[in-house]
């Protein structure tokens, strides 16, 4: 086997990838940037919320108990209700939200404190936007503030000696409570420094986004495949006596060799964000690193060897890291996808390497743990470069 | 002449038929994944997966089949049941989200002591086990705001204290059935103070349900529009937000694509020839432009046809709405990478830059993630984005089911940005020495 052709188109391609300076954003610059934000916003979703959209209380009743639904609302960090200086009106209220200028309005109506002393229900309304994740928190928590009311209510019609100091120190300090755990990775109790589940969006988005900007070079790379087709380049290259195999194991391991540098460097600075690190198996995770750039880099030759133009590589190519960074689970953990699109993505190159890298971060797991997914990647990756071979050789011939 | 460059273009596009399906395609696919992802296929309320639960405990047969059948009725829930140990190994496996330790002996529900329900969630679950700890959390705050208004009633009722006095522990205690049941029948002081105190209980049971209706408040809850919110969750078919984004996204691709078509026709050498034909001093800028916009718009009238008949997407009620707001957009797009590609020196320089810049812009300007549901420091940035203006007038029109009046403001900012636009980048023609400078 002549290797020096092999040498030869591997360094032509590191080359050219490192004589655009513009690569290197590409390379770097653009998936730590997604990293960043898209990890912020994974965080806000999560609870950690910098946004703190308004909710407007409208109270025209001014008494006791609506003072105390208000406190009840209020230290959360997800909103931040303000109490509108003059009153309003419900329609007000509702004008706000229908406008998207406010997350939630609430209207206490001028009877509210009456109406409760007298025994009699007390209407309150809320308008709210139910797409907002923080109108949602609004809601919860003036539920839960009503519920409080409806017992503290039922407990002063039901009896008159009711003591009120008790319901309350009962309900803040109740008999049976919730002990909740989250499983740490490490095994048996949860140790100090491990991880305990998902504690940072950087957790998703780094690893998610390390691999979607890997999978995306080599299909934006697909590009330069078709157009050294296309001007000739590897006709010349099959006359001077490189075999169809030799032409495409270069073409294979050139976009590997940037992507595995790439992987790495991604990986590491993505260290560097809080909360990140990949669980205890440096042999999973160079493991998984491994076959998944070489899958995206057998997949880059399998398209493109159906491209005919520049323009069709650049669709294709965008098309498929698009469609297999969605569906695989890349842009929003799998488990809030339905079951059947669960299997499609385990279907997926994509949805095989974050599961992976989901287990090793939450579950701790290594190599064993890891092994079918592994194996999984394996086999496409198996599966394309025969494809790819196959496809390439009837190209050049 | 202007026709004719616009034709021209239009002619090249067609050429490479592939690639135009591939641009038409790729939005709608991926509108497909994530609305289906997110909203189920066809729009409407999202679509909860059951979510697998272990339960650990040891009730009775009856309470356990009911516990079991509730569970799996309510369509949240896939529970099983098993011992501490195997609900470790799903937990941690991944196989359940989330596992419920029932205390071992349920009496202890019943008891003066203080009890704790465990649940262990999934290391690798970053949502669902979340799920089963907020509905859990909800249903226990009833058991215990109905424990804290019966004891703050009736404190007598409650479980007695060690050394007071305790009718029914009393009455049960001996040690056979048989004493027990002759303390009954015989009507001892036992049974008595027993049945007094059954009585008193059930008579304020009674009343406190009583004391529930009607209902201390009347809480109503509406929609954004206007309508009462029946459960939790969104309301609007998710394709209303997701089309008009990704729409928006792949426009910029091909806006950016169109204005690139320079660098291409310098290097296929019809740029030169172009030239040299009698056009005025900005022709070959605008019939890009012009070109550019006539291909978004295309763009947008396949992808919300298809839309509507695929999605049920909503087109708004304003029949004018929409077609004004996509002119805009089109126009506000196809002016926007027309100065990157008279700044940039080589087609693959421009797709690089044009494709971060739009990549950026559709993260930070809402075509990914509702901008409303972002941080506020990313909130502010896309104020700044062109797109932002563009999905925002979108979201007016199918989301919020706004008219004309409405998004004039917004349709004004996207006309403004694209006469900047077209006019920076003819700046930057002339400054450049107009043909000879494209050469």
């Amino acid at each position: 086997m002549n290797t020096g052709v092999i040498q030869a188109l591997v360094t032509l391609h590191v080359r050219q990838v490192v004589a655009d300076r513009s690569n290197l954003f590409w390379l770097f610059g653009m998936p730590l940037m997604f990293t960043v934000l898209m990890g912020m916003i994974f965080g806000d979703m999560g609870g950690g919320a910098p946004e703190a959209p308004e909710v407007t209380v409208y109270d025209e009743s001014r008494g006791p108990a609506s003072g105390a639904l208000i406190a009840a609302l209020g230290g959360h960090e997800n909103y931040r209700i303000v109490v509108a200086d003059s009153a309003g009106s419900w329609d007000l209220a509702r004008s706000l939200v229908d406008a998207g200028r406010r997350t939630a309005s609430l209207h206490i109506p001028a009877a509210f404190d009456a109406n409760l002393a007298l025994g009699l229900p007390a209407a309150l309304s809320l308008a709210y936007d139910p797409d907002r994740a923080s109108a949602q928190t609004v809601r919860t928590a003036l539920e839960e503030a009503v519920l409080r009311l409806e017992f503290l209510s039922a407990g002063r019609r039901a009896e008159a000696g009711f003591d009120e100091a008790r319901f309350d120190s009962i309900w803040r300090d109740p008999r049976i409570t919730l002990e909740v755990r989250t499983l740490g990775r490490l095994g048996g109790e949860p140790q100090p420094s491990a991880l305990t589940g998902f504690t940072s969006g950087f957790q998703h988005t780094g690893p998610s986004y390390t691999l979607m900007f890997v999978l995306m070079f080599m299909l934006m790379s697909v590009r330069d495949v078709v157009t050294q087709r296309r001007n000739g380049t590897l006709r010349r290259l099959r006359l001077a006596a490189a075999s169809p195999w030799l032409l495409a194991t270069g073409l294979f391991l050139g976009p590997l060799a940037v992507g595995l540098v790439q992987a790495a460097v991604l990986l590491g600075l993505n260290l560097l964000l809080p909360g990140m690190d990949y669980g205890g198996s440096p042999g999973a995770l160079v493991l998984t690193m491994v076959l998944f750039t070489a899958v995206s880099s057998a997949l880059a030759l399998c398209v493109a060897t159906f491209c005919r133009t520049p323009g069709q590589a650049d669709g294709l190519g965008m098309t498929a890291s698009m469609l297999l960074a969605s569906l695989g689970g890349l842009w929003w953990p799998l488990e809030v996808v339905p079951g059947f699109m669960q299997k499609i993505a385990m279907a997926l190159p994509t949805g095989q390497a974050v599961t992976i890298f989901h287990n090793m971060i939450g579950r701790g797991w290594g190599l064993a743990g890891n092994a079918a997914h592994l194996a999984a990647l394996a086999g496409m990756l198996a599966v394309l470069l025969v494809l790819a071979a196959a496809r390439f050789r009837r190209l050049v011939d | 002449m202007l026709r004719v460059l616009v034709i021209k273009d239009i002619r090249r596009w067609w050429s490479d038929r592939q690639a135009v399906i591939v641009t038409l395609l790729l939005p709608l696919m991926l509108t497909a994944v994530l609305g289906i992802s997110f909203g189920g296929f066809g729009g409407g309320a999202p679509e909860i997966e059951a979510i697998p639960l272990a339960l650990v405990g040891d009730p009775p047969a009856l309470l356990r089949e009911q516990l079991e059948r509730a569970l799996r009725e309510s369509g949240l829930f896939a529970p099983v049941w098993c011992d501490s140990a195997e609900a470790d190994r799903l937990v941690r496996k991944g196989e359940v989200r989330a596992a419920v330790l029932l205390p071992g002996d349920l009496q202890q529900l019943l008891s003066p002591e203080r009890v704790a329900i465990g649940v262990w969630k999934d290391p690798g679950s970053v949502l669902q086990a979340d799920i089963v700890e907020q509905i859990l959390r909800r249903g226990l705050k009833r058991v215990q705001g109905g424990e804290a208004v019966y004891l703050a009633a009736w404190p007598a009722d409650g479980f007695p204290a060690t050394g007071e006095p305790d009718p029914f522990g009393d009455l049960l205690a001996g040690d056979s059935l048989a004493a027990v049941w002759r303390r009954i029948r015989d009507g001892s002081a036992e049974a008595e103070a027993a049945r007094q105190k059954f009585e008193a209980i059930l008579d304020h049971q009674a009343a406190l349900i009583d004391a529930f209706d009607p209902p201390a408040v009347a809480l109503t809850v509406v929609d954004r529009t206007g309508q009462e919110a029946k459960g939790v969750g969104p309301s609007t078919n998710m394709f209303d937000y997701i089309l008009p984004g990704m729409g928006i996204f792949f426009l910029m691709f091909a806006a950016a694509a169109a204005a690139g078509d320079l660098h291409r026709e310098r290097a296929g050498g019809t740029l030169r020839r172009l030239l040299v034909a009698p056009l005025g001093s900005s022709d070959l800028l605008v019939g890009k432009w012009l070109f550019a916009m006539l291909n978004g718009l295309l763009q947008l009238v396949v992808l919300f046809a298809a839309g509507r008949l695929l999605f049920r997407m909503s087109l708004g009620p304003d029949p004018l709405a929409l077609p004004l707001a996509a002119v805009a957009t089109s126009a506000m797009l196809a002016s926007l990478f027309l100065p990157l590609a008279l700044l940039t020196s080589n087609e693959k320089q421009m797709g690089s830059i044009s494709t971060g810049v739009t990549l950026f812009m559709a993260m930070v300007g809402g075509n990914f993630i509702n901008v409303d549901q972002m941080p506020a420091v990313l909130q502010a940035a896309g104020r700044f984005t062109p797109n932002y203006w563009a999905n925002r007038t979108f979201n007016d029109i199918a989301v919020h089911g706004r008219g004309v009046g409405d998004i004039l403001p917004r349709v004004a900012v996207l006309f403004g940005i694209a006469a900047v636009m077209l006019a920076v980048a003819v700046a930057i023609y002339r400054r450049r020495g107009g043909k000879a400078g494209l050469l």
